[in-house]
């Protein structure tokens, strides 16, 4: 049996276990929930304001655009800290239902001239013990802090968080585009069956209230479940 | 908020799951020099997260030696904290521009044609100061899309540094010839998730990166040597 296999197996041992107690005596949020699973990932700032900036591309939005040389298929959006100057990023996200297994690789390979970290993501689906692969979750223009063929799990609920870098206070060079401070966070979009990895499109048209900075376009990375995820695997 | 009334509900029930969860990740994990280490959370998360919370760092190690220089890559060891160049004076975000003419592409010294049988749907390139630096192609073969980057890499950006994978992660980094070209390769170390990952080859001077969701390192492998054999 491969590893990745006793991975896989070892996990649906625990979701089987925890399931019917997690379904039992859950109540369902407002949003749709997945027969499998849900997991939500949200901004990856260490704050609980973001700033998303404008970044127009052909692929998106003026702020959502797909100009990774890796991951040119990448949905992803510049995001800068609204609140203060802590550049720390992690990889954060909120299971409702399912898992999911991570692992950690250079962004600045195949490609890419920029720094950053690339969390590739895998669920226990159709089959636990092959699994699919659901998307790369890209976090560029940061000083990366975490070893590279690391890996770790998703939880089976709640809250994922786990350190991955700083964000870059100067232009990194050597053939990357930089325009200023700001984390460039993104993910493999997968639409066509399931597992499925969506986009949430609406979250730029946000209107938390921005006490220290400019009204719109910014988002409280724990606040509602409509408008402050950025990338949701469901399966 | 409405996820925070969800967190309230939920956490009583997910304590149970939790723990069951938690046990069985330490006991698997702690031989393995590739897992992630399970770390204490704090009681308000980095981004005000409260509720359950599971936190993890892998922590990588300053680089004092070891590395190997194959052609134009330093490999270094596996765990190897990311290590900050100087690549001289850095661009600015201006001196950056887009071609979307394909015909103008293909006249770039970057551009690279496809291999007969293979069909090429999609090109971008950027430049740097006016001059070529990444062409990215989409070609298509057997139905399936193969991405195609090529990058130049001028002498004083190199080495380039490829920090390899432990050797039980489950994504494997190597070093490899490709047609007698320097290459290096990433592909998952085994199970079924064949697609994932790059062949990447150096032409003297350029990198061509291919990846695909639809085909497996075999062919990605088999489409480096034809562009490799031809700029022999």
């Amino acid at each position: 049996m491969s590893k990745f296999h006793k991975v896989l197996d070892a996990f649906a041992i625990v979701v089987a276990l925890s399931a019917s107690v997690f379904a039992a005596l859950t109540i369902q949020s407002d949003s749709a929930l997945a027969a499998g699973g849900d997991i939500r990932i949200i901004a990856g700032l260490a704050t609980s304001e973001v700033t998303i900036t404008p970044h127009a591309d052909a692929c998106g939005t003026a702020y959502w655009h797909c100009d990774e040389a890796s991951h040119p298929t990448n949905t992803g959006l510049d995001l800068t800290n609204t609140l203060g100057s802590t550049t720390s990023t992690y990889f954060q996200s909120y299971t409702y239902g399912g898992y999911a297994y991570a692992e950690t690789s250079n962004h600045l390979a195949n490609g890419s001239k920029c720094p950053g970290v690339d969390i590739h993501l895998w669920v226990p689906y159709p089959d636990s013990s092959t699994g699919t692969s659901v998307t790369y979750i890209d976090f560029v223009q940061i000083e990366p802090g975490i070893a590279f063929g690391s890996s770790f799990y998703l939880a089976s609920s709640g809250w994922t968080i786990t350190y991955v870098g700083s964000v870059k206070q100067s232009a990194p060079g050597g053939g990357c585009p930089w325009d200023g401070i700001h984390l460039h966070q993104s993910g493999t979009p997968r639409g066509s069956s399931a597992p499925y990895l969506w986009t949430n499109w609406g979250v730029e048209s946000d209107d938390d209230p921005a006490p220290n900075g400019p009204n719109g376009n910014q988002i409280n990375p724990t606040g509602d479940t409509v408008y402050n995820w950025l990338h949701a695997i469901q399966y | 908020m409405r996820m925070r009334r969800f967190f309230m509900v939920t956490v009583g029930a997910t304590a149970v799951a939790a723990a069951t969860f938690v046990s069985l990740i330490v006991s698997q994990g702690q031989d393995e020099p590739s897992r992630a280490s399970r770390i204490p959370c704090p009681s308000v998360g980095p981004a005000g997260q409260t509720g359950e919370m599971t936190c993890f760092e892998s922590r990588p190690t300053p680089y004092t030696s070891g590395a190997t220089m194959f052609g134009p890559y330093r490999l270094l060891p596996a765990g190897t904290k990311f290590i900050e160049r100087d690549y001289g004076a850095a661009p600015q975000a201006s001196d950056f521009s887009e071609v979307n003419d394909s015909d103008a592409i293909r006249k770039s010294s970057l551009y690279i044609r496809p291999p007969l049988g293979v069909a090429e749907t999609a090109l971008r390139e950027s430049t740097l100061k006016g001059t070529p630096l990444q062409v990215l192609s989409t070609w298509e073969l057997d139905g399936k899309t193969v991405n195609v980057v090529v990058t130049v890499d001028r002498p004083e950006w190199l080495p380039i540094d490829v920090y390899l994978h432990f050797p039980d992660s489950l994504i494997q980094v190597r070093a490899e010839m490709i047609a007698g070209k320097y290459a290096i390769v990433m592909e998952p170390a085994t199970g079924p998730a064949k697609n994932i990952g790059y062949v990447t080859v150096w032409l003297d001077g350029i990198e061509v990166s291919f990846s695909s969701e639809g085909h497996d390192h075999k062919t990605l492998r088999a489409l480096a040597q034809a562009i490799a054999t031809e700029k022999r």
